[in-house]
């Protein structure tokens, strides 16, 4: 653990605590963990099927 | 200015250094101590518990989660518990009405994470989650240089996380190994941190992937309280993968066994057939490297001015919300 690390915690839930006290845009939302999540199972996909494959066709 | 009372489920590693964090939000942000307030911790035994909630100087702790989503002065709660717990926590949470603040990767997969995103959807509720990597300084400046339209279209990048926390082969086995409870092994724990900052600061959406996996370290020491000789797990993966959209392809990279690596980052865009970088942007050391390399860009921390920008438009992305 640096303290880089620990400031970089720091200031995300910062934004997360300021956003929902003023009513505004959080970012990230869990929807873009989603789009991560579907990235890293088609990351896995491919890594088995050896071949491209599409973020949507994890999504379907 | 009144911030909403937070609930800490779970209080492992990750926990205590999201605790830490709260507990310095005053400080750097010159507010009352008051102002951040933890009012309950919930682990999955009492004795973690109490220690936790004395720890943080709070007042409530509770061996089940639901005892702390059931109290009214509860207004947010933040999920640091292993992965396999995300999804069923954050669903609960929603449904109390609860705003949610959760650990990466979001959950095991892809119809995990759908149902949270679903859940707090109907809930109306904010959500967020640490991919606190974003916020490093040089990496949201690459974003604002990126929004300003610096480096005009973006033909290629790569991204890498090196990390050494996993290369001694006789480190014992941790969750973060395990498939059931990880849902993954490297790809999971810090791929998802890079694919974040390439989301973010440079390409938005990937539309497709090619990637090679591997364990590289395929049995471990089991930790002294499993009481067994060896597990094993799913191990550590060395992804390697590319993503491509829109003519712009590139690669991200993680691994855990990056000799000598402890938080190492760096994202660049390439312009030409891999060769002259734009945009370099690194997290070691300290957090403020970011570089505009070529001789007709503006010096980092300038801002980009009207005449500097290429007049070739980023082919349109969704890209992440944010700053």
């Amino acid at each position: 653990m640096t303290p880089d690390f620990v400031r970089t915690h720091a200031e995300c839930q910062y934004q997360f605590l300021k956003a929902v006290t003023e009513d505004k845009p959080t970012h990230p939302t869990l929807a873009d963990g989603l789009h991560i999540q579907a990235v890293m199972a088609a990351a896995e996909k491919s890594s088995t099927e050896g071949r491209w494959v599409e973020v949507t066709e994890m999504l379907a | 200015m009144t911030f909403p009372t937070i609930g800490m489920i779970g209080y492992g590693g990750i926990g205590r250094v999201h605790g830490m964090a709260y507990r310095s939000l005053p400080f750097h942000y010159g507010l009352p101590a008051d102002t951040v307030r933890i009012g309950g911790v919930a682990t999955t035994r009492a004795e973690t518990a109490q220690a936790a909630a004395a720890e943080l100087g709070c007042g409530f702790w509770t061996a089940d989660y639901r005892e702390l989503l059931a109290r009214p002065e509860i207004d947010a709660v933040d999920i640091c518990v292993p992965n396999h717990m995300h999804a069923e926590i954050a669903e609960a949470a929603a449904a109390a009405g609860k705003h949610i603040y959760c650990e990466k990767p979001l959950a095991m997969n892809v119809a995990e994470a759908r149902r949270m995103v679903d859940a707090a959807a109907r809930a109306g509720v904010k959500t967020q989650m640490t991919f606190n990597f974003r916020y490093y300084p040089a990496v949201l400046r690459a974003r604002q240089l990126v929004d300003e339209g610096l480096l005009g279209r973006i033909f290629s990048f790569r991204g890498r996380y090196y990390r050494s926390s996993y290369i001694d082969p006789n480190k014992p086995i941790s969750w973060r190994q395990q498939r059931p409870i990880a849902g993954g092994g490297a790809l999971f724990d810090i791929g998802s941190h890079i694919l974040d900052m390439l989301y973010y600061a440079c390409v938005g959406e990937f539309s497709a992937v090619q990637a090679t996996l591997d364990t590289l370290i395929k049995e471990r020491p089991a930790a002294h309280w499993h009481g067994r000789t060896c597990h094993r797990g799913c191990g550590r993966h060395r992804p390697a993968h590319a993503a491509h959209e829109g003519g712009r392809a590139g690669r991200g990279r993680c691994l855990a066994h990056g000799h000598g690596a402890d938080q190492r980052h760096r994202l660049r865009d390439f312009r030409r057939e891999g060769r002259d970088p734009r945009l370099a942007v690194s997290t070691r050391p300290g957090w403020r490297s970011t570089t505009c390399a070529t001789p007709t860009s503006p010096p980092a921390g300038c801002a980009a001015s009207a005449s500097s920008r290429p007049s070739t438009a980023t082919p349109a992305r969704r890209r992440p919300t944010g700053r």
